[in-house]
């Protein structure tokens, strides 16, 4: 039986100019990414594009790749960055914050415009496209300090040490900043606990 | 107070560690209502939160990456070892560094102030037949822009043939400017002592001889100042400088000419 190569054998492949070891790479963890960029922006088609430059930027900088960490941590690394980059772009381009407007001071986290969903149930048919709907309305609604930690965790299913490498961060940042998302998100959808 | 700080440790680890909750744990919340709902509530949100479908990659993401790389492959090409140095950290902080260096010398030597270094004349063959002039001032070339004078730096001990002199508080003082310049025709009168000062009885003032082409006095002050006369050109005919008198120059610190 042969054994998979590692991540770190793939890319030293990749390095020497082995393409069939990238496509391996990429084979991996293309969906990885994809979803994970998804959940963070709410948008597919900038998911793809955001995970194809991911990949882009490890194949450039594949030199520069250093084994202390995994590779999973570094691309998502690289993903977080790009991901949250999006986000801030988006934000620019509003003329006007809601969510700007309504924070109530210095230091305190921005309250968003986007009221509790407090409409009655729909027929059970609608009921599960409608949650989902809520849930992604409800992530998106969170801001980008708490939504990386979040996705990664409940989503993504990553440890909280893996988190904290992924976003440069302590671990007790991490649990306090998922803490306060999934708070956040119980707020936003009372009517589905 | 203690109930509340054991809800508090319940409900952290509740929110970290999800159903592997410990033994404790597990009898606090079997005993506690509110906490009982706080691990309802979390559990309901995970269940909510994986419930979500994942979405994959499409079909010809590969393809497209492949593109991309190509068409990046072949735009950018190959980076050399000095661009890729040009672009990198250590270089932008090696130019800045040197920015500062060159920045900070030359507002040092913008600083120094005049120099009162002994000086060579500088008159070209031209200019010496054309007249005569002084200058001491070291803040621009002052006789260039006149055809037919002479520019002549006095040194610290002028030659005999210095036409000019500078004297300011009864004695005498000569300021450097653009000395030994290659290429440059130069007479160096500093090799000879100054033999035609000639100051009067008051100390500040000084005695010259008709010039007989125009002659440019530039004197310099100790705070750097520089001030400049022009006297028209004499002959020893009919014109005589100043109704035919040796001028008294006066270094008096009145700016009035």
């Amino acid at each position: 039986m042969v054994r998979p190569a590692s991540d770190h054998a793939l890319l030293q492949g990749t390095l020497a100019g082995d393409h069939d070891a990238f496509a391996e790479l990429v084979g991996r963890y293309r969906n990885q990414i994809t979803n994970y960029i998804y959940r963070m922006t709410n948008d597919y088609d900038g998911a793809v594009d955001l995970a194809q430059e991911t990949f882009l930027r490890v194949y450039r900088a594949a030199g520069r790749y250093q084994t202390t960490h995994a590779f999973s941590t570094y691309i998502y690394r690289i993903a977080t960055n790009l991901a949250i980059s999006e986000l801030r772009k988006r934000k620019r381009r509003r003329l006007v914050s809601l969510t700007g407007l309504l924070t109530s001071g210095e230091g305190q986290e921005p309250r968003d415009f986007d009221a509790p969903d407090e409409r009655p149930l729909q027929d059970i048919s609608l009921v599960d496209s409608e949650r989902r709907a809520v849930i992604k309305r409800a992530i998106a609604t969170l801001p980008d300090k708490y939504r990386a930690p979040l996705v990664l965790r409940d989503v993504e299913g990553k440890s909280y040490d893996e988190i904290a490498s992924i976003l440069q961060t302590s671990e007790g940042t991490v649990k306090s900043r998922i803490n306060r998302a999934r708070n956040f998100l119980r707020d936003k959808m009372r009517n589905y606990l | 107070m203690m109930k509340w700080m054991e809800c508090r440790a319940t409900r952290q680890e509740i929110d970290e560690r999800g159903e592997q909750l410990s033994a404790q744990t597990l009898r606090h919340v079997a005993s506690c209502a509110p906490c009982l709902a706080f691990q309802n509530e979390r559990a309901r949100l995970r269940e909510l939160l994986t419930s979500l479908e994942p979405v994959a990659a499409p079909a010809d993401f590969d393809f497209r990456l492949r593109a991309r790389i190509a068409a990046q492959t072949e735009s950018v090409g190959p980076r050399s070892f000095f661009t890729g140095f040009a672009l990198s950290t250590p270089a932008i902080a090696l130019a800045a560094a040197v920015v500062v260096v060159l920045g900070g010398s030359i507002l040092w030597i913008a600083q120094r102030g005049p120099n009162p270094t002994p000086t060579v004349a500088s008159n070209t063959p031209q200019q010496v037949r054309a007249g005569n002039s002084l200058t001491t001032d070291n803040a621009a070339p002052p006789i260039t822009s006149a055809p037919d004078v002479t520019t002549a730096t006095v040194g610290l001990n002028p030659g005999p043939d210095a036409p000019i002199y500078l004297v300011r508080g009864g004695k005498p003082k000569f300021k450097d400017r653009g000395l030994s310049q290659p290429g440059r025709s130069s007479r160096d009168l500093s090799a000879g002592s100054a033999l035609s000062i000639k100051q009067g009885q008051n100390p500040g003032a000084v005695y010259v001889s008709a010039p007989v082409k125009p002659m440019v006095f530039s004197l310099q002050e100790d705070n750097g100042a520089t001030r400049r006369i022009s006297l028209p050109p004499v002959s020893f005919g009919s014109q005589r400088l100043l109704e035919s008198r040796v001028v008294p120059v006066s270094s008096k610190n009145d700016r009035v000419w």
